[in-house]
């Protein structure tokens, strides 16, 4: 290509930055989205610093402080055992954060690429990995749980593979789902016609419009596998008391509903807000990054 | 595509067999404890537990309960629920219309909801309604159900006194567990087809579409819809299947007989016959919904073929 | 004059006299009719068939009657049975019926009816599990008229009045017809109440049997039919949907969890009764695996837990702390064993922990095993809300003391089995019963691997729990029962907590019910009022 160094005539067309600088900077225009990434950076460090902000111990109880309403002394009150709940609070976003984050990261790193081969190359390689996907799918989750329990123990780690096992198959099938129509579309078909390698129509085309349904599943299965980790703490199978944990907090609180009700009232809000910012985090990533959308 | 679907078909039956067999010893050899504690009683002496064991078969080894388990099956039998002494059968056919009818509704408002909202908050980008509408159905999708099914009889039931807690005899009996249900249900599909119209919106199919000077609305809702259609019904498809399993937690809170509960009261008791007898209904009502969503694909979007 | 007088009086006290008549009259006319009474409770969600299933509860005592009953005093009253008499080695029992008593099928409730129930029940072959105590020990039944008969034993058995007081009496006519297979979806009893309706894992129903007229004069006023038009049983588990369905008024009776006592107490639909559970929670060890089997360091542990604390933070203060294997509501305790058990010392524990060689080394709060390495200890426990605050704060209550408790939770059946195979350490479980001869299923050496939770017996308690369960004399008999509960406590192979105390609330709706000692809901007499 001709250098434009000695070029005349300066253009004035900027040298577009690279995606992510455009995307970046989109971003930051959506002041709703930059709202919400600050409320989980603040949620994300109040938990990583918990034993700064309080004094209190999140596991020692005290039979004189039990089921205070909240007071200049607990600030969200305590619990059953007189433990403070704004303390359990802090803690407890260790764990459900970490559930939330970590099964979603696994199912996608499994269940993306599952699906992106198999809608892309179609037959047999098709045919084969979705009927695995069917068999994780329609094997009944609780006994998977129950089994991982059983055999393995109960820890984080455990409650976060028994999640993030029943999502892979929801990756893999939007994934393949959009590969499968995008694979059909004229441009991609005109690029395969060009002798442009699968791993290039995949990276260029492809992965482009997989992300924007990726983004919505991520930020919303980060959201419901935070609630699945509470179920399963509902149902005995979550983590070992008495660590504390959002979920198990909700289930704890739920008999005391009518006459203590900041015990579930105030783990519930903190799941609810790590859901709806991971939400619009996730609404404003994907306006951003869609090329589309962003010019408007 | 018939041979597709049938090919389908023959391949669903390894893979039914594959999740039943991997039940099938996993109860009996990785999970803790025998249905035979619950039999013989809290104050049973060693001998009693030994002859319950016997009356029941469970003394044999496992691969000789499988085959038989498996002849039996065959001819349409799935053994006697060790809890209830009822056929297997004869208790998930009972069962099972309950969840169907739970799943139906459940998935159905869920999903008309959140198209209505997808639809609503992307052609509203950005404004006010847009918004709001998308904190509320996220707001709501925030809580676990067995969290939101008792804030629901507590205001609706014991507080309002509008709607039964628990049962199944009216209509009114399922309108709670139905919220409860579909309240996540309409969260997925209106961030979905948001997301999926927005992408279309912009795209040249519209242009075309504006250009030939349609009503803005029908552009709307036909040519965009049915572009974003492939990862809605993914996902419908997906709900659709993972409700049929029976909501475990709804049922128990509402008090349904569907098949949810019933798998947990088995697997409290460790009824064998009985968790196997689900996991087999499960597996292949899976199955058919997997398969009509792949061929639903199909029809919806035409330049998708199957080889 | 005096005559007048004497008239006058006769007539008021004859006026009086009908008065009181008259009332009595008007008060049996006061009994109402009508309504159906429903429950909640899931733990009935079993067969309805008595020789196979292993719980008895509201269903068949529903639909089935006894021999005998007790009544609010605890002494043993007829229910089918009219009268009887031991002979004087206590090997012999003669009973004579009740005139006319019939099935729901129209067959007699006659002697050879209770020889075929009573002789099933204590069939090996048969392993019904609620006549496992006439196996081996009922000989023979002889029948001696059509409404008598005597039961011959193999030796003299205490316990044996509350056996035939819980021993269900099927119909045999209809038990042959439908064959053990098919009993359980058509029973048929002597009881109160005749099936409707089997909902599968949902409800039980049940409508009044027209022909019943045999409830012990005893407890209830009128001996049947019963008043109330049906009885239904739904299986709920959530404890919040079953208090939610109270309030409502969708169930009549229900158990009020502790942590909602105080929102129920204000509550005007209901009447709250508080009544204490006829047995404990407790600790036990695995007594046949290190170091569980030195009785110092299982006395040491029983040292660290405070049982009013417990009772304080577990239950919310409804429970009764227990320092005997039998709790106030079973005959057999006796009072003036707690001051000799072990009582809550912190500092003690400390000290003979340190003394048997569990010190802490590393300073990390909890202490090492005496040669050194790490300490953990598994508690085992049941799955659910009730247990797991229970483990809690015995788990904070150990590590106060330096004891690292390790939570295992599993559900029952699990708990069960694991504690059959002798490698579990410490459970965290309950028992019920009525009679002190539970403590033969708990401490006796043939029962390790069942019923033996903590692999605990010696010779010495074998032949204690033998005399016990033989002697007919209710004095010596409370003696002996004494002397087991000192060994049991002195030994420590478990350490005893509570007798839960369970509130129930009964709605207003529902009229003329009682409790009785141990608990047992006399309901056959109630009535519901609608539109109330």
């Amino acid at each position: 290509m001709a250098s434009s160094t000695s070029s005349p005539v300066q253009l004035s067309v900027p040298r577009g930055d690279s995606p992510f600088v455009q995307a970046r900077r989109a971003f930051v225009k959506n002041r709703a989205a930059v709202l919400a990434l600050l409320v989980l950076l603040i949620i994300l460090l109040s938990a990583v610093f918990a034993s700064n902000l309080t004094t209190y111990d999140p596991v020692k109880r005290d039979a004189k402080a039990r089921t205070q309403a909240p007071s200049a002394e607990h600030l969200l009150g305590t619990d059953a055992l007189g433990r403070d709940l704004f303390t359990r609070l802090l803690y407890g976003g260790r764990i459900s954060l970490q559930v939330g984050f970590f099964s979603v990261l696994a199912s996608a790193l499994v269940g993306v690429p599952m699906g992106l081969v198999a809608g892309y190359m179609g037959g047999r390689v098709d045919n084969w990995i979705m009927r695995f996907m069917d068999l994780i799918l329609a094997f009944p989750g609780l006994i998977l749980a129950i089994w991982l329990v059983s055999m393995l123990g109960v820890s984080i780690t455990n409650v976060i593979i028994a999640i993030s096992i029943g999502s892979i198959p929801t990756y893999a099938r939007i994934t393949r789902g959009v590969t499968l129509s995008t694979r059909e579309m004229d441009y991609v078909v005109a690029a395969h016609s060009m002798g442009a390698s699968a791993a290039r129509i995949l990276r260029l085309h492809i992965l482009p419009s997989v992300v924007a349904p990726l983004i919505v599943l991520v930020t919303l299965s980060i959201s419901s596998n935070i609630v699945a980790g509470a179920s399963l703490s509902f149902l005995g199978l979550g983590v070992r008391p008495p660590l504390p944990e959002w979920g198990a907090m909700l289930a704890d609180g739920r008999g005391y509903m009518r006459n203590a009700w900041w015990m579930s009232v105030f783990p519930g809000v903190a799941i609810m807000l790590v859901v709806l910012a991971a939400n619009v985090v996730g609404d404003g990533l994907r306006d951003a990054l869609d090329p589309r959308t962003r010019s408007r | 595509m018939q041979k597709y679907i049938l090919r389908r078909l023959l391949i669903s039956i390894p893979l039914i067999l594959a999740i039943i067999t991997i039940v099938f010893v996993m109860l009996r050899v990785a999970i803790p404890g025998d249905p035979v504690y619950t039999l013989a009683g809290e104050t049973a002496s060693p001998e009693l537990i030994e002859a319950i064991r016997q009356k029941y078969g469970l003394d044999r080894p496992v691969w000789e309960q499988y085959f038989i388990f498996l002849g039996n099956a065959a001819r349409g039998d799935l053994g006697n629920s060790l809890k209830f002494g009822e056929p297997v059968s004869s208790v998930l056919a009972k069962a099972f219309p309950f969840t169907v009818l739970l799943t139906v509704l459940s998935v159905g408002i869920g999903t008309g909801f959140g198209l209505l909202a997808g639809v609503i908050t992307a052609v509203r980008r950005g404004s006010w309604i847009d918004r709001l509408s998308m904190l509320i159905v996220v707001f709501f999708n925030a809580f676990p159900t067995f969290w939101l099914g008792l804030i629901l009889i507590l205001v609706f039931s014991v507080g309002l006194r509008m709607l039964p807690v628990e049962g199944y005899s009216t209509w009114q009996h399922f309108v709670l567990p139905v919220i409860t249900l579909s309240v996540g249900q309409t969260a997925l599909i209106a961030r979905l087809t948001r997301s999926s119209l927005l992408e279309i919106l912009g795209g040249d199919y519209v242009r075309t579409a504006r250009s030939k000077g349609l009503a803005e609305r029908r552009i709307v809702l036909v040519h965009a819809l049915k572009n974003s259609l492939i990862p809605i019904i993914t996902v419908v498809g997906l709900s659709f299947a993972a409700l049929l399993g029976g909501a475990v937690i709804t049922e128990s809170i509402f008090g349904l007989p569907g098949v949810g509960r019933l798998t947990i009261a088995a697997i409290a008791d460790l009824d064998y016959p009985m968790i196997q007898g689900g996991v087999l209904l499960v597996a292949v009502s899976f199955v058919f919904v997997n398969l009509a969503v792949d061929v639903i694909y199909a029809v919806v979007d035409p330049r998708i073929h199957y080889e | 004059m005096v005559r007048l007088r004497r008239l006058f009086l006769m007539g008021v006290i004859l006026a009086l006299a009908l008065c009181a008549i008259g009332s009595s009259v008007v008060a049996q006319d006061a009994l109402g009719t009508g309504g159906t009474f429903v429950i909640a409770d899931a733990l009935s969600n079993v067969e309805l068939d008595p020789f196979i299933t292993s719980w008895h509860s509201w269903p068949h005592y529903a639909l089935f009657s006894t021999l005998l009953w007790k009544d609010k005093e605890l002494n043993y009253v007829g229910y089918l049975a009219e009268s009887w008499v031991a002979s004087e080695d206590g090997m012999s029992l003669s009973f004579t019926l009740k005139q006319g008593l019939k099935f729901s099928d129209g067959t007699p409730v006659n002697a050879e009816a209770i020889k075929w129930n009573l002789l099933r029940y204590a069939d090996e072959a048969v392993a019904a599990p609620a006549g496992a105590d006439l196996v081996g020990l009922l000989l023979d039944v002889v029948i001696t008229g059509e409404n008598s008969f005597d039961l011959k034993l193999a030796s003299p058995y205490a316990p044996l009045y509350n056996v035939l007081a819980s021993l269900e009496i099927v119909s045999p006519t209809a038990y042959e017809a439908a064959g053990a297979e098919n009993f359980k979806l058509q029973p048929v009893g002597a009881g109160p109440f005749i099936l409707k309706a089997i909902n599968t894992n949902t409800s039980y129903e049940f409508v009044r049997n027209p022909d019943f007229a045999w409830a012990s004069a005893e407890i209830y006023q009128n001996s049947g039919p019963v008043n109330l038009d049906a009885f239904t049983i739904k299986f709920i588990e959530d404890e919040q949907t079953i208090l939610s369905a109270l309030e409502t008024g969708e169930i009549q009776y229900s158990g009020i969890p502790t942590q909602n006592l105080a929102d129920m107490q204000d509550n005007s639909d209901m009447t709250l009764t508080q009544i204490t559970e006829t047995g404990i929670r407790y600790i036990g060890f695995n007594t046949s695996k290190a170091p569980w089997d030195n009785v110092e360091l299982r006395r040491t542990m029983s040292y660290a837990i405070n049982k009013e604390e417990f009772a304080e933070l577990a239950w919310n203060g409804q429970a009764i702390p227990v320092y005997q294997p039998l709790p106030p509501t079973i005959w057999g305790h006796n009072p003036e064993l707690d001051a000799e058990s072990i009582h809550y010392d912190a500092d003690k524990a400390n000290s003979m922990l340190d003394e048997l060689g569990y010190a802490d080394v590393d300073g990390d709060g909890f202490r090492e095993q005496p040669d050194g390495s790490q300490w953990v200890v598994p508690m085992a426990t049941v799955n659910g809300d009730e247990w797991k605050r229970q483990a809690e704060v015995i788990q904070a209550q150990f590590s106060d003391v330096g004891i690292n408790i390790e939570i295992n939770t599993m559900e029952l059946p699990a708990l069960r089995e694991l504690t059959t195979t002798g490698t579990h350490d410490l459970f965290l479980l309950l028992y019920g019963f009525q009679e002190p001869s539970i403590l033969t299923f708990f401490f006796d050496s043939g029962r390790k691997g069942g019923s033996n939770r903590s692999w605990f017996s010696t010779d010495e308690l074998d032949a204690l729990l033998v005399k016990a369960d033989t002697d007919l004399n209710r004095e010596t008999r409370f003696q002996t029962i004494t002397e087991i509960s000192r060994t049991v406590m002195e030994n420590a192979p478990w350490i005893f907590l509570v007798a839960p105390n369970t509130t129930v609330g009964v709605r207003n709706e529902m009229k003329n019910w009682s409790f009785g000692p141990q608990g047992e809901f006399y309901y056959w007499n109630s009535w519901i009022e609608q539109g109330g």
